[in-house]
């Protein structure tokens, strides 16, 4: 029907355009023919209308053939037009006919098409809401990767992190451990070191005292030379007094003249000896003086020592309740580096538990990442095989608007 | 004082177990002898006929009006004897509370007088090689010395008794007028 249609027009339309070219070929050749020189050209435009009005009559008789193939056609038109529009996906084709015969087929025809058009929107509202579900599920499922992706992220620095603090806390427990080493060996040395101090406390309180008798020793020995000095000099008050009776002596024998003469050699024996014991003398006396100046500078020098012994008895009471301060000190030291040891501990066991738990989070995580894969890939292959379906149902046209669309929730096509 | 004792009992041994009467002493001109003392911490050589004796620094008696060095007048063998002290007449005063043993008694035509010793060595023999014209020591005593001898470093100035009685100080011993005021005002 559809090829009969147009064909009349194209035939009128051949006719319009052979009888004008027959006409403009009629007038060519009237023109031609006052001119002699053309009578070859005017027998071809002759051919030529002979042919154009053989073309001409073949048109007419094929237009007369139309004309009734169409009276033929008319009583099924409706129907097959309904049928082409089906054929189309048309589902808004309404079938009629005027015959008797095609009457019940067009009837027949509209009804089926009444039932697909039910069927298609019934297919329609369902895969609509499926199209949209699919939509958000599609999104959501993407959104879900990317958070569980970056979850995996975020737990492998986690992971990271805790790995650092578990070898901190191995390290810590390391060096509490060294510490504690470390300080029982300082108590130990403390406890040495107070040891010390006592014996040189008493070593301190015997040299003060051995001191004490030496500087007693000293004084009787200062008390001795002072007497001996006092001896020296009553000594030397001697040696004075027999100088001056040998001077006397030696003057009384040269006033008795040659009688005292004697008494000459007797002054002169008397005057070396008193030399010889004035040098003694001298020199006892010199020696003794050192030997007292020397017993001043020893007692003096006791004495210092005396107060250097206290000095340093202070200082070693000092040292001892300083390493008893000190012993203290090592004492709650190493309580908290014990304490740290233990919460060192504790701290790595619960790094160790999170590290596990963190472990088993990333392989569920893992398989969260895995599944949602997974699912993209149905959803993918749904929203493929839905898009598919929508562009198949789109084909089928069921109401008068024409549209194509699967509802609020998008085009079939946007699936 | 032992040893002297010991040394006069050798001698008088000696002299009993070898004594066979004085040998004829003949004066020895080679040598020098007197005594050596001290006065005013100055090394003096004296010799024994210029002077009476050493003794102890007796009992003395001031004498008021009198100059500070003239210590004072005591008895000695039956007479007066004027002492002086011979640092503050020769030197410097001796401190307060401090004073000297023996005295120097010098007896001579127109010079009596006892003159107190800051040192008392005992007799020398001195060979006159030794001596020297000239006098090596200083201050007021050394016009009181005729020369002296070399002692090893030591110069020993021989006191002259004339000489020193010519200081002028020993002839006038008589206080100021102003110093006997200041004396009895005191």
């Amino acid at each position: 029907m559809s090829k009969t249609t147009p064909s009349v027009p194209v035939a009128a339309g051949l006719v319009a355009l052979l009888v004008g070219l027959l006409g403009s070929i009629v007038g060519l050749a009237i023109t031609l023919g006052s001119v002699a020189e053309a009578s070859a050209a005017r027998s071809v435009l002759l051919l030529v209308i002979a042919v154009l009005v053989l073309l001409l009559a073949v048109v007419a008789v094929l237009l007369w053939q139309a004309r009734a193939n169409d009276s033929r056609t008319a009583d099924s038109a409706g129907i097959t037009t309904a049928l082409s529009r089906l054929a189309e996906g048309d589902l808004t084709a309404v079938a009629s006919s005027d015959s008797p015969a095609t009457g019940a087929i067009a009837e027949q025809l509209n009804t089926a098409l009444e039932r697909q058009r039910e069927l298609v929107a019934s297919i329609r509202s369902p895969f609509e809401g499926l199209v949209t579900e699919l939509h958000k599920l599609g999104k959501n499922g993407s959104s879900g990767g990317e958070r569980s992706a970056a979850l995996g992220r975020e737990l492998q620095d986690a992971g990271v992190s805790l790995a650092q603090d578990l070898r901190g806390a191995d390290n810590l427990t390391t060096v509490s451990q060294q510490a504690r080493e470390a300080m029982s060996q300082h108590r130990q040395l403390v406890n040495r070191g107070q040891g010390l101090a006592a014996d040189m406390s008493r070593a301190s309180t015997d040299v003060r005292e051995s001191i004490q008798e030496t500087s007693k020793s000293a004084k009787r020995q200062g008390e001795l030379i002072q007497s001996v000095t006092t001896a020296a000099e009553y000594i030397q008050s001697l040696n004075t007094k027999i100088s001056v009776v040998a001077i006397n002596t030696r003057i009384e024998a040269e006033r008795a003249g040659e009688h005292g003469r004697p008494f000459l050699g007797i002054a002169e024996a008397i005057g070396d000896l008193l030399r010889e014991a004035e040098e003694e003398g001298r020199k006892i006396t010199s020696e003794v003086r050192l030997l007292q100046n020397l017993s001043a500078e020893n007692l003096n020098s006791l004495e210092h020592t005396v107060g250097a012994v206290v000095t340093v008895l202070d200082f070693v009471e000092r040292i001892d309740g300083s390493l008893e301060d000190i012993g203290r000190g090592a004492g709650k030291l190493l309580d908290m580096v014990d304490s740290m040891a233990t919460t060192t501990q504790q701290s790595a066991e619960a790094v160790r538990r999170m590290d596990a738990l963190l472990k088993s989070v990333r392989e569920q995580n893992c398989g969260l990442s895995d599944s949602a894969e997974l699912m993209q890939q149905g959803v993918a292959a749904l929203q493929q095989t839905l898009s598919t379906l929508g562009r198949s149902l789109a084909r089928f046209r069921i109401d008068s608007h024409g549209a194509t669309s699967v509802g609020s929730g998008g085009s079939v096509t946007d699936v | 004082m032992t040893a002297a004792f010991a040394a006069l009992t050798a001698l008088q041994n000696r002299y009993a177990s070898t004594g066979c009467g004085l040998p004829p002493a003949l004066p020895d001109p080679e040598y020098w002898r007197g005594g050596v003392v001290g006065i005013a911490g100055v090394p003096l050589l004296v010799a024994a006929r210029d002077i009476e004796a050493v003794i102890a620094v007796p009992v003395l008696t001031p004498i008021p009006g009198t100059r500070n060095w003239v210590l004072g007048i005591a008895s000695h063998h039956g007479g007066l004897l004027p002492v002086c002290c011979g640092d503050s007449l020769f030197g410097q005063p001796l401190p307060p509370g401090r004073r000297r043993e023996y005295c120097l008694v010098i007896k001579r035509p127109g010079l009596y007088v006892g003159i107190t010793l800051s040192r008392v060595e005992g007799n020398i023999k001195l060979p006159m090689a030794q001596r020297a014209t000239e006098t090596r020591i200083e201050g007021p005593l050394a016009a009181c010395c005729d020369g002296g001898f070399w002692q090893g470093e030591r110069f020993l100035g021989l006191l002259d008794s004339s000489r020193l009685a010519t200081v002028g100080a020993l002839s006038d011993t008589a206080a100021r007028p102003e110093a006997i005021a200041e004396d009895s005002a005191s």
